[in-house]
């Protein structure tokens, strides 16, 4: 009989002092933190931008989804070098002989593929998307990236269930101090930790402004846009580079009754100054001063009342998954929501949304919705 | 792969419900992903989706993991023993910022019509996170080295 057993399939030939049950328990804990804390603050994105009848979202802290999104995306590229270290610590594992033992082992390490797979999708998807290389993606990054991350989930539960003996013993694995010049187990540690810093380090500063400078890998710079702010969908991109300049533009305020305003009469009204951060589902997120009359005091001038629910707000966009966006009705009677007219003490850019925009505290970048021409009571066309 | 075993493993699954129970609930809110996505991406999504998760753990395993068992065993025959270690590390976070670097230094996604987009010289800055890195481990390999000679 041919030893098919050669190469990496013999035994010891990955052999390392860092690596052993100890080493992937504990990487294995701090992954199975860090994609807790991923899919909590995801189904938190998830459920604002599609809320669902058991789902609400509060209008304050102003800054809440910032840090929600921020911890998202930031604790995401951390894990990238976690992620690493565990498929690092159990490679020997790939070559095991023999390959399979039995249908339940068979069982097992198609579950293990699953978890690898849909975790390397989870962590790649993520940075592919940061960087805008929607190209690579065959599939919509957004729903793809929400339905894996319940595979992730689950398969972590199964995965913790069915390794739970040897999690337990390897609390009294003792290391080795390799004199060979391989690295100890410490040192392994120090390497996972000092990566996942140093990667967390590179890219913070898109929405911590304080190390904008030393972010460089950041795909994003919070002061690096029109008038000092990001811009993640420009009027070219839009169309609407012509409609949002015609001088004939008109708002419509459909309530009780349909009015339609000029820019000139929303500058007549009485203008509030807030400073309220852009957020974008991406992770940037920047801070800015916004100038514009309420939107609630725009909604009352056709009639509007709290008892006529939310808000849609649409947009000269002519097509795209965020040309319009629906407003609870706690922001749309919030005093800080308005409809911007001005940034940062200037009109608007085109590219933020001239004529208006809407401007709402806690709320993602994709649902603050530009160049507003039509605000309707009610979620309905 | 007999029948026994699998009664026997069954047998065995029977005496502890926490695993069980554990496996049952992994287990539906994995089929209600896969049922999410079976219902929301078409035909050719499914199957770009299907290459992005066994592409990934094929990526590493025949070509990541390979690689830097190649470059650890170059480390092996060319770095003293003493300061191996550091070198190991400087390696590892190389490799690692160069990772996640790689889709903006190569200008992947770049569009012409969002200039606030990836608005860095990403090689640069990824050059100079390199530096920093390796300048930290010729700190810590001097250190090392005078540390053995006091010894002597």
């Amino acid at each position: 009989m041919i030893n098919l057993r050669r190469g990496p399939f013999v035994e010891g030939t990955f052999a390392a002092p860092a690596r052993g049950p100890r080493t992937t328990t504990r990487i294995g804990t701090a992954l199975g933190i860090a994609f807790t804390v991923c899919f909590l603050t995801g189904l938190i994105s998830h459920f604002i931008q599609h809320p669902a009848w058991f789902t609400t979202w509060p209008t304050r802290p102003v800054n809440l989804y910032r840090l929600t999104q921020g911890l998202h995306v930031t604790t995401g590229f951390a894990t990238i070098p976690l992620l690493a270290a565990k498929l690092w610590s159990v490679y020997p594992k790939f070559f095991r002989w023999p390959p399979l033992k039995s249908i339940a082992d068979a069982a097992a390490r198609l579950s293990i593929l699953v978890l690898a797979g849909t975790a390397i999708f989870e962590l790649i998807s993520g940075l592919v998307d940061m960087a805008r290389w929607y190209t690579a993606m065959p599939f919509f990054f957004t729903v793809a990236h929400y339905w894996t991350a319940w595979i992730v989930i689950g398969s972590i539960v199964v995965h913790v269930a069915a390794k739970i003996t040897i999690i337990r013993t390897s609390r009294d694995e003792i290391a080795i101090e390799p004199r060979d010049g391989s690295l100890s187990r410490r040192n392994f540690f120090i390497a996972a930790g000092a990566g996942s810093g140093l990667v967390v380090f590179a890219i913070v500063g898109q929405t911590f402004r304080p190390l904008r400078a030393v972010s460089a890998l950041a795909q994003r710079d919070p002061g690096v846009g029109s008038q000092n702010v990001p811009v993640n969908k420009s009027a070219q991109v839009a169309g609407v580079k012509s409609t949002a300049r015609d001088p004939n533009y008109r708002l419509t305020v459909q309530a009780e009754e349909s009015i339609s305003l000029s820019l000139r009469d929303l500058q007549a009204m009485k203008q509030y100054t807030v400073q309220l951060p852009i957020t974008c589902v991406e992770g940037w997120s920047a801070s800015a001063t916004w100038t514009g009359p309420r939107l609630a005091d725009v909604l009352k001038l056709a009639g509007w009342d709290a008892s006529h629910g939310e808000v849609s707000v649409g947009s000269l966009q002519k097509g795209g998954l965020y040309r319009a966006s629906i407003l609870p009705v706690f922001f749309a009677m919030d005093d800080l929501t308005l409809l911007a007219l001005k940034l940062n003490g200037e009109t608007l850019d085109l590219d933020h949304g001239y004529p208006a925009r809407l401007i709402a505290p806690n709320r993602p970048g994709v649902l603050q919705t530009k160049w507003v021409n039509l605000l309707k009571a009610g979620a309905g066309k | 792969m007999s029948a026994e075993s699998v009664t026997a493993g069954i047998r065995e699954l029977m005496h502890q419900p926490g695993r069980v129970a554990a496996f049952t609930v992994g287990g539906l809110i994995v089929a209600y992903g896969v049922f999410g996505l079976l219902s929301n991406l078409n035909t050719s999504q499914l199957i770009g989706w299907g290459a992005w998760v066994v592409g990934g753990p094929l990526l590493h395993d025949l070509v990541i993991a390979p690689l830097s068992a190649a470059v650890a065993l170059g480390l092996r025959r060319v770095v003293p023993a003493l300061i191996r270690p550091w070198v190991t590390i400087g390696f590892m976070l190389s490799a690692m910022l160069t990772f996640i670097a790689l889709p903006s230094v190569l200008r992947l996604g770049n569009s012409p019509a969002l200039p606030s987009a990836l608005p860095r010289n990403y090689a640069h800055g990824l050059l100079w996170y390199l530096a920093v890195v390796w300048f930290a481990m010729a700190v810590a390999i001097v250190i090392t080295v005078v540390r053995r000679r006091a010894h002597r």
